[in-house]
């Protein structure tokens, strides 16, 4: 499992991994020094093949560029100096599995701009325990107007990875709102705006031992008390 | 009267800021700063953009958003960890590759029953191919085996996945991801870039 990991770097590096492999990546590189070295090598050689290819962009772009980041507030630092701190009190042979997750928190967790939130890398690691979960079953779904859906749930761990290709815009003023859906009701498992669509959309998503199947539906933009409308996207559990 | 102070100019001898403190400035709020990074990365991030979405419109607001990004989460770059350049491409490459998957995603949506399959081949050729001004980086990916080299282009360039790049090589996967990593490796070492 680890070699074919380490195996994987490249194809990190080059952004040549699928969603699910890239997440699995990342939680390895976390503990992996040896790959979090190597990766800052890679980015380094990628930069130079970037550079090789440069084109100036038109002089227009930079004045729209300037005149929005004026209009821009810059967010705080996501890594808590805590955290850090902790770090730097571990025992030397740690350090280099520290900088090991710096260079995720640098290239892996900055990059998902989906995930902004502090505790990304919580929701990453949750993500990988539910793919590598020794219960863990998937089903996949192609639906119509080339929407395509797979679940990978894990009973033990109570949590499920949904990754969704193709989603449908939202109207505005709607949200999409996920439902566990079992013989003792429907309960929601979050809501999801018209910026959390992405290419594809996952959702990491807690309490579905008890369903037989996991439902999207349109509902009023925050989210229903419980669906208001079919859904557009309903997937059976194994 | 008062001449003007004439502005540094590049290679005039005057030693130009690295990129590295205008990132920590931009981090502090910095526009001034912020202006001078862009004039000196943003060729690369829109070139590669375009390289890899091959649509000049889509580039260029790539090349904004990307910036945009970058203003936003400053913060987050850390000069100990890498060179700002890297970290600016490696958000750019990203981003374009998944612009290009998903317009290939709506592509297939749309062209449900249409499938010529002429478009492989053509971006197969025009990654491969790619004419690089630059000719170190040229001549060192010229030290690659074939496979090695198609396997990077394709997926730096090109913005394929590897099993794509299995797909259109006729290769197989484990194959085409070693080929990526020991490619890479000896590009590096071609390069002299330090790990
Ligand atoms: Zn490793």
């Amino acid at each position: 499992m680890s070699a074919e990991m380490h195996a994987m770097v490249g194809a990190y590096a080059l952004d040549a991994l699928d969603h699910i492999e890239q997440v699995s990546f990342e939680s390895h590189l976390a503990s992996c020094p040896m790959c979090a070295d190597e990766l800052v090598g890679f980015h380094e050689t990628a930069e130079r093949l970037g550079s090789a290819v440069a084109v100036a962009p038109p002089p227009r772009l930079r004045t729209a560029v300037l005149d929005e980041v004026s209009r821009t507030t810059q967010e705080r630092r996501v890594i808590p100096l805590q955290r850090r701190d902790r770090w730097r009190r571990r025992m030397p042979m740690l350090v280099a599995a520290a900088s090991a997750l710096a260079v995720v928190s640098l290239f892996g967790v900055y990059l998902a701009e989906h995930d902004r939130f502090a505790d990304e890398q919580n929701q990453q690691e949750q993500q990988a325990a539910v793919l590598a979960a020794n219960d863990a079953s998937t089903t996949s779904e192609r639906l119509g107007g080339g929407t395509r859906v797979k679940v990978i749930a894990s009973d033990s761990l109570d949590r499920a990875v949904v990754v969704m290709h193709g989603v449908p815009p939202l109207k505005s003023g709607t949200s999409y709102q996920m439902w566990a859906v079992g013989s003792a009701g429907v309960q929601s498992l979050g809501v999801m705006g018209g910026e959390d669509l992405t290419e594809p959309t996952t959702r990491l998503v807690k309490g579905i031992k008890n369903a037989d199947s996991v439902a999207l539906t349109v509902e009023p933009e925050g989210g229903s008390e419980r669906p208001t409308s079919k859904p557009v996207i309903s997937v059976d559990l194994v | 009267m008062v001449e003007p102070t004439p502005l540094p100019v590049e290679g005039a001898g005057v030693p130009e800021t690295p990129l590295s403190t205008l990132m920590v400035r931009v981090a502090k709020g910095d526009e001034a700063a912020f202006a001078a990074l862009y004039d000196r990365t943003s060729a690369a991030v829109h070139g590669l953009a375009r390289r890899v979405v091959r649509d000049p419109a889509r580039a260029e607001e790539i090349t904004q958003e990307v910036y945009l990004q970058v203003w936003r989460t400053a913060g987050r770059y850390d000069p100990d960890r890498g060179s700002a350049k890297s970290w600016l491409l490696t958000v750019a490459h990203r981003r374009a590759v998944d612009v290009v998957r998903h317009d290939q995603a709506s592509t297939n949506r749309e062209a449900r029953y249409d499938w010529s399959g002429g478009r492989d081949t053509d971006v197969v050729e025009s990654a491969v191919m790619v004419r690089l001004e630059h000719e170190q980086v040229r001549r060192c990916l010229g030290s690659l085996t074939e496979l090695q080299r198609e396997a990077v282009t394709l997926a730096y360039y090109g913005g394929h996945t590897y099993s794509n790049v299995s797909a259109l090589l006729k290769v197989n996967p484990a194959t085409i991801k070693t080929r990526m990593r020991d490619g890479l490796i000896r590009l590096r070492d071609c390069l002299g870039v330090a790990a």
